[in-house]
This record gives C-alpha cells, structure tokens and sequence, in this order.
C-alpha cells in the first residue's frame, strides 16, 4: 500500500533547478533512505516533504491526501533534525510533550505518551533536565522522543546521527532501526553515509544533482548499481575501476588479457569502464592484473591490499591477515561473472 | 591573552588604576560639591560638614519641578521602551526570518541606517510644525512618538542579531509539532531571545531617559524631562552651583541602578553587533 | 507570509478550514484547560518560561479562547504585515513624511502671526543664505575638528586599556564594570558636571593645574582652549565605549593565535602589533564608525557646557541647527540647513558602501 507518493516533484530556487522529476512510492511502514553527495537536493527533499521548503512543481502525498498546500504542522508527520533543534528552554518532558500540548491534547494521554516514549529510549533518568545539560547522545535520543510522541503518518529524519561520535553513531544505527521495526511506521532518512544507508534501509533511493540515480534495495544496489556513480558511491572500500576493451567476441579485455566477460553486453565494441568489487579479485599465477604493494591496510577481521596496476590503484580485500608485505609483487584474477560495465562517456551500466 | 612581567606588569597596574581614578573622580567630585553649600563650593573648600540642602531644593523647593520632571521621564522612558520592543522585536523577526522581497528588507534597513546617522536634530524642526499641527505640540506623547522612533534603529538590529543567532531548526521543528508561524514566534523565538529584550530594553530605557535635543525642543515646562530640567539648573540666570550638582547626580540614579542590575545584557548588547 | 501569499493567490480556503478545525480541537479541551496548564507549569518549573507559560495559559479564560483563536489565525494569516507594519507606519509618519516637510520647508519662509504659520516662497532667498553662511561653515569645520580628534583618542585610549585590561589576571570584571558608567549617565549631567568642573574659580581642573604651581586656565571661557575643553569631555565620555567593544573583540580572540606567536618568538611589542591590533581590524573599524557618527551629531554636552561659544569657538552642526530653528525661528532656512546634513549624510554612506564593497571584492 503507497503511504507517501511523489510524483514529477520539482524544485527551482530562482533559476536553479534543484530538484527534478523526482518519483517515488513509499509503502506502509518502509523505511526508505535518501542518500547522496552534499548539495545533491536530498535534505530538500526531505524538507519539502516536512513542508519547511515550497514544492515548485509536481505533487506530494502523504497516506492518500495531497499536502503541496499544506503547513507543516497539518501534514501529520514528525522529523528528527541534524542539529537536533530541542527547544533550549523547555525541560526534556516539555520537549518531548510539545506537540501533544500544541494539539490540547488530555494531560493523562500526554504523560502516558511521554514516559512511554521514555522508557523506549532510556530517557527515564533525564526528564526534569534542560537540554544543555544533556550529552550529544542524550540529545539526540530527545529529538527521536518527540518524534515517537507524536506517533505520526511519517517519520522524517534528516541526518540525525551525523553530529554524533563514531561509536555511539554504530550504537545508534541499530537502535534506531529496532524501534522502526517496533514501531512499524513509515519512515524517510537522509544521509550522505552509504554505511547508514546499506545497513539501515528497506530501500534506498541514491540522488546526484537533483536527480534520482537508482532505487532499491541495499543488495540490489550493490550488485547492479545502475551507472559508475552508483557503484563509486556504494560499497567501502570504494569499487575499482580499470580501463578496458569490449572485443568483437563479447570478450573484456583489461591490462591486455581478455576474460571472458560477464554474459550480455548492451554495447559494440570499444573502450569500457570495468568495475571490480575488492572482494571480487583472487591471487592467481596467470591473473591479468599484476604490480607493486604500495600499502597495507590490516583491521583483524580482514586486509586492504592497495597497489598500482595497469595505471589504476586497485584495492584487494582478502579476508584475515595474510603475510604480504610492501613492495611485493603481487598477480591477481578477477572472478569474471562479477565485473560490472561502464560506457565512459556517461558512466551508464552497459551489462 | 597578553602576559605582562616585572616592569611592565607595575606600569600596567598603575596605568589603570590612573584610568579608574580619572573615571571615578570627576562624578566623585560632583557629588562631593552636592553636599556643600553655595557659599562653600565657590570658596573651593574641600572638606565641609555634609549638608542636604542642595537635594532638598532640588526636589522639593517652589522653584523646582524636578519631581515632575521625573515622573515625566518614568512615562517617557517606559512608555517609549515598551513600546519600541514590540515594534523593534515583530519587525526584527520579519526581517530575520520572513521572506520579504529583497527591496523591501535592504529598503528597510537603509533607511534606518540613514535615520539613524543623521542628527536628530535635522528633524526636530518639521516635528514642532506637524505636532503643532495637529496639536500634540508639548505633550507626552509626541515625545514618546520621538522617542520610539529614535530607538527602533537600534531595537531592530539588535533583535535581528539576538534572532539570526536562533538556529532556524528549532522553530521549524516547532512547525512540524503543530506551531502555526506565529506559535512558533510567540513560544520558541521569543522565549529564546529573552536576554537580547532585556539587553536592548535596558538600553532603549536609558537612551529615552538621557535623550535631550528633543525633549528641549517638544516640551513644555509641565512636560519637561529630566535632562531639560538639568539644563535649565544650568542656563538660569543666578547659577546654582550646588543645585546643578546635585540634580546631575540624581538623574544618573537610573543608569546606575541599571548598569548593577542589567550590566551583563547592557555589555551583550553594546557588543554584539560590534564584534561579530 | 507563506500564508498570506497562498492567500493572494487564491488559496485561502484552507486557512478556512484549518482555523475551524483549531476550533473545533479546543473546545473539545477546555474543560482540560485547568490541569493542562498546571501540567505546563509543572514542567517548565524552574524554568523563565514558567512565568511564559503561565501566562500563556492562564490568560485565557474558555470564553475568551476562542476569540482569541480566531484573532491570531488572522495575525498567522498576515503574519508578514502584522510583523513589519507598525515599524514601516512608524518610519513612515516620524521620518519619511518630516523629510518631505523638510524638503517643502527648506524652500520657504516661515513666519507665526497670531498663532498661524505664513509660508513664503523663499528657495532663492534661503539658497543666497546657505552660499554666506560664515557661521555654518564654523560649524562644519568645527564638527571635523572635534570627530576626528576625539574619534583618534578615543581609539587609541580605549584600544590600550581594552588590551591593558585583557592582560591582566584579575580586575577584568571591574574595570568593565567602571567603564560602563559614562556611557549610561545622560549627557547632560556629564556636561553641567564638566561645566562645574571647569569652572575658573572653583573647579577642580584648576585647583589641579594651580596646584600643579601653573596659572589657572579658563577652560571653557577662551576661544583657543574651549575646543580642547569639549573634546576632553568628550574624550572622558565615549573612551570606555570604545574599550567596552575592542575588550569584547580581545576576549574573543583564539588564544592559540598568541600562544603559537609567543613560542614562535614575539615579544609583548610583537604580539600587541602584529598579532592583536591587525586581528582586531574589524571591531576597530566598527568602534571608529559608531564613534564617528555620534561624534557626528553631538549637542547636549556642548549646549550644557559652552553653547556655541565664547564666539563661534565651538559651534557645531546640531547646535547651530538648533540656534536656526529655535532661537532665530528661521523654520525655511533651517530645513535648508537639515536638508543639506541629511543629503551629506546619504552622499557619505554611499561612498562608504562603495568603499567596503570595492575593498570586499578586490
């Protein structure tokens, strides 16, 4: 069932187009993550969905009803801010009752509301205490609270765990995703973290320069990224990308070895863009791809081996921690019925 | 910051000690005078035996309206600094964050600039004809008009800096939890900027109270201020030195009674816009 | 403003329907009107919202909501004029429409006879005035005169104290605290305390320089020193607003700026010249422009202290302005005289914008 619908959404900040043509369906209780570079129109988006930015074309709807027109506070939904954006002079119960006091709501409902909502996230200990004296990760947990309070037609969240330190942002990956799937709710996210996205999301919707590049799942994403700015932008450590050949056999030819290629290809002959996951490469005696060991990266559980090869840097992934040392040699195969095509004129996937 | 040792350290404390003293000594000397009678401060005696006699003329000789001049300058200055923070903060808010045409904010904001560097006086004039006019020549309440005017300049940038310094999340978070625009104005911004209105109501009070070149120019002997009353201690024709002192040190009460209550938002205030 | 435009543009029937709906909302809640806000208060005790927050709440009585519900949808709905309007009629009345007097002024003569203004046409005759004006080119001449000099020590005062202060380890709060003071007395009560002081028999300035083993001085009573006079007021006057901004910009400057000079090598001289003063450039320039345009329009301590004299000695343009209107009642002549300040004025700032901007760009 289509719970959030944007259909032909556009933006124009004077003569700037934005946003264009952006389409999506959201279902009931999905959780979708919008992601992408800086400045490519995400947080926007998401704004126009709030209703904190206008909509210059196109319409959105949120469970069946058209709000263009709407104000944010008749769209029936509930965001979590980057900056979090807690009210500094409103204790934290105050913060979190906020919009059940705005709407009148019974004063039993609204302490049921609020200290069920605490209790979801361990805010029990905190509720007589001003924001500023609250840790970023107490903040931040607020700023889900009063969004939970609210239980809404959608949840908005806008970059919640970017001011957060690095572990606590791991811990926080998780949790929120436990309460999506205790809540069930219909969720949107943006981010500029591929990480969040692939862990997090149902569905991902990548966006470059104002323009949906890919839908779909984290897996689906991964294993056929529509173009090379998908495949780049997805997967750390980042994708290889070598120059290579398309022969009139259907063969690849990469570093002057031709492969046998992977099935069907959309294209004639000529140069091509060969994408290879690191973890798609194995040692091989005969391999086509050989050169110098220029670093070694070891994180226990497995290795980045970065070398120079056939005028790229390409980057190995070889699970535990082999002995290979700088300077070394190495020759490596691809796994061929992986590699992934791109046209190099426009990055479009050609396999 | 700077660390100063030795020598320098000594000098450093000795100058600003001599800057204290300068600072200190002329009001201290003032006062000294306000003790003493006539006779005594013409004869340049330091040391006298205290007499009131200077404050009791003051307030409360036949001569004197200095306690209506007082009242006077209360309604004025409280009157026009009420006034002037409504107008200053709703008008601040729009220019911070309402989307005007661009010519309408700049236009705004230019003109006030504007009004605010040119002497006061360019305008005194044609305020005495249209006061005239309409009849409101030497009444109260032209003089609060003038002085809600004179302020608002400052009012407004400083409320807009108080209000840019809002991060925009907040109140549009407020508007997702259900605020309309002026909710989200009255509950969150305001609240938030409290301080700035105290800092920039503080200040509109004591400017109102100090604001002289109008006042001279608008009013009447019933609706006369306390710096026009100052004035006239001075330019009578049998000068009332002991007087004069006495009445300059009252009419600083309100300064300093606001700069040991208020000081931490008058030093914001003056400051703000200065240093960013 | 968003409203008010959906408004202009023919979308008004949602405001329509969400204002009812408001309604509709609240009154299903008045009879929780008094638990809610003592719930409010409850949690916003302590708090300076409590006192907010009660008067949010208590103020509204259950027959006065609704009312008051449907005058702030019509403030929401407007939000933009309701917010801005009162300044601009503000502005409008007290600025713009006297300036429009002034220009109509500017070319008359303006005579009362039995309480009724005369106008006269007299462009030429107030132009032929302003062209041998001896006195209001004095004027000028002395208002430059007594801006730049004072400005200049005021700066250098208050720069070395700001950064004399900032350097020491206690006293921060009170000279702050002292420095204040003059900024907030009226300035008129500065000028009669001067006046007193200054004064040739008695004042302390002189029973300083006799005590000094010098002649006394008139002070205020020579045309060569009663400048000089003014401007020490002055001078006693604003230097604590300028150190007040400067010290603000002191405190504020990154530590480590210093810190990292100081290991480098620079001694006291090197870091006040080198590091401080060209990292304070901004607020230097701001505290200069303040200080300039007050300097600018200064009256009440000249009017208190000398008025103009003895001779011309210390007339300046907001006296003389005043002497045109209110002394010789020449209403037309004065506009003239106001008229040609404010186009100066306009003319400076123009200059200056383009100024900053040229500078910004380059």
């Amino acid at each position: 069932m289509t719970h959030v619908l944007l259909r032909n959404v556009e933006k124009y900040y004077g003569a700037v187009h934005a946003l264009s043509n952006i389409n999506i369906e959201i279902a009931n209780g999905e959780f979708v993550v919008l992601v992408g570079p800086s400045g490519c129109g995400k947080s926007t988006l998401l704004r126009m969905i709030a209703g904190l930015e206008d909509i210059s074309g196109g319409d959105i709807s949120i469970a069946g009803r058209r709000v263009n027109d709407l104000e944010p506070r008749e769209r029936d939904i509930a965001m979590v801010f980057q900056s979090y954006a807690l009210y500094p002079h409103m204790k934290v119960a105050r913060n979190l009752g906020f919009s059940l006091e705005l709407k009148k709501t019974p004063e039993l409902d609204a302490q049921k509301a609020i200290a069920n909502a605490a209790k979801i996230l361990g805010l029990d200990p905190y509720l007589d205490r001003f924001p500023r004296a609250l840790s970023g990760g107490q903040r931040q947990r607020v700023a889900m609270g009063r969004a939970i309070v609210r239980r809404p037609q959608v949840f908005l969240f806008d970059e919640p765990l970017s001011n957060l330190d690095a572990q606590l942002r791991v811990h926080m990956r998780t949790e929120v995703r436990r309460l999506h799937q205790e809540l069930a709710a219909t969720s949107i996210y943006v981010t500029h973290d591929q990480v969040e996205a692939m862990t997090m999301a149902d569905r991902i919707v990548v966006l470059e320069a104002g323009q949906i590049v890919q839908t779909g799942s984290p897996l689906e994403l991964y294993e056929r990224p529509a173009n090379r700015f998908v495949a780049e932008f997805i997967g750390s450590p980042s994708i290889n990308i070598l120059p290579g050949r398309i022969l009139d056999t259907g063969r690849v030819e990469i570093a002057g070895e031709s492969l046998p290629g992977p099935g069907p290809v959309g294209a004639k002959s000529g140069a091509v863009d060969v994408g290879v996951r690191p973890e798609d490469l194995h040692p091989a005696d005969d391999g086509a791809l050989f050169g110098v060991v220029s670093v070694v990266e070891r994180l226990g559980a497995e290795t980045y081996v970065f070398m120079k090869c056939a005028d790229a840097d390409l980057c190995w992934r070889v699970p535990g921690t082999p002995k290979i040392n700088i300077g070394e040699t190495l020759r490596l195969a691809v796994n061929e019925e992986r590699l992934h095509l791109f046209r190099p004129e426009d990055g479009a996937r050609l396999n | 910051m700077l660390v100063l040792r030795g020598y320098s350290r000594l000098i450093g404390i000795f100058l600003l000690t001599l800057s204290a003293f300068i600072i200190v000594a002329p009001f201290l000397w003032v006062a000294l005078q306000s003790f003493k009678y006539e006779i005594q401060i013409l004869q340049g005696t330091w040391f006298t035996e205290p007499t009131l006699h200077n404050y009791v003329d003051v307030l409360w000789s036949q001569r004197s309206d200095f306690l209506k001049n007082v009242l006077n300058s209360m309604i004025v200055a409280g009157v026009s600094t009420i006034c002037v923070l409504v107008v200053g903060t709703l008008a601040a808010y729009s220019l911070a964050r309402l989307r005007w045409k661009r010519w309408i904010a700049a236009g705004f904001l230019a003109w006030t600039l504007v009004f605010n560097m040119i002497p006061p006086l360019t305008l005194v004039g044609p305020w005495f004809l249209i006061f005239r006019e309409i009849g409101l020549l030497q009444s109260l309440f032209a003089l609060v008009l003038t002085h809600i005017t004179l302020n608002l300049p400052m009012t407004v940038w400083m409320m807009m800096a108080y209000f840019n310094e809002l991060p925009r999340d907040i109140e549009e978070a407020a508007m997702v939890d259900g605020c309309r625009r002026i909710d989200a104005f009255w509950r969150v911004s305001l609240p938030l900027v409290a301080p700035g209105l105290i800092a920039a109501g503080v200040l509109a009070f004591v400017f109102s109270w100090n604001e002289f070149a109008v006042a001279l120019n608008l009013t009447s002997r019933a609706t006369a201020t306390v710096p026009v009353a100052i004035a006239q201690f001075s330019q009578q024709y049998e000068v009332q030195n002991g007087q004069m002192a006495a009445a300059s040190v009252l009419s600083t009460i309100p300064a300093l009674l606001l700069m040991f209550f208020g000081q931490k938002f008058i030093i914001q205030g003056l400051t703000m816009g200065a240093v960013k | 403003m968003k409203a008010a435009a959906a408004l202009a543009t023919g979308g008004s029937d949602y405001c329509e329907t969400s204002s009812t709906r408001i309604c509709l909302a609240r009154e299903g809640a008045d009879e929780k009107n008094r638990q809610y806000s003592l719930w409010c208060r409850a949690c916003a005790a302590g708090a300076p919202s409590a006192i907010w927050c009660q008067l949010m709440t208590s103020a509204e009585s259950p027959a006065a909501r609704r009312a008051l519900g449907s005058i702030t949808d019509l403030l929401d709905r407007h939000i933009g004029w309701f917010t801005l309007g009162p300044a601009i009629l503000l502005l409008l009345l007290l600025t713009v429409y006297p300036i429009i007097n002034v220009v109509l002024m500017a070319g008359s003569s303006i005579h009362f006879e039995a309480g009724q203004e005369v106008w006269k046409f007299a462009l030429w005759s107030n132009l032929r005035e302003l062209e041998h004006d001896r006195i209001f080119r004095v004027a000028l001449r002395n208002t430059a005169i007594y801006a730049v000099a004072s400005v200049l020590i005021e700066m250098a005062l208050g720069l070395g104290l700001a950064i004399l202060v900032s350097s020491m380890r206690r006293m921060k709060g009170f000279m702050r605290t002292l420095l204040i003071v003059p900024i907030l007395l009226p300035p008129v009560a500065i000028g009669s305390m001067w006046k007193l002081m200054y004064s040739f028999d008695f004042g302390v300035m002189n029973q300083v320089v006799t005590g000094l083993g010098f002649q006394p001085v008139n002070w205020l009573g020579s045309t060569s020193l009663a400048l000089i006079s003014v401007i020490i007021v002055d001078v006693w006057h604003w230097t604590p607003f300028v150190f007040l901004i400067l010290f603000a910009a002191v405190e504020g400057l990154p530590t480590e700026v210093i810190e990292a000079a100081r290991i480098d090598g620079a001694r006291t001289y090197d870091i006040v010249f080198k590091i401080i003063i060209p990292l304070l450039k901004p607020a230097i320039i701001v505290a200069a422009l303040f200080r300039t345009i007050l300097a600018f329009k200064v009256f009440d301590e000249i009017f208190l202290l000398t008025s103009g004299g003895p001779g011309n000695s210390t007339e300046v343009v907001s006296l003389y302005l005043y002497q045109v209107f209110f002394e010789q009642n020449q209403l037309g002549y004065g506009a003239l005289l106001s008229l040609a300040i404010i186009t100066a004025t306009i003319v400076f700032i123009l200059i200056g914008y383009r100024v900053k901007s040229a500078t910004e760009a380059s």
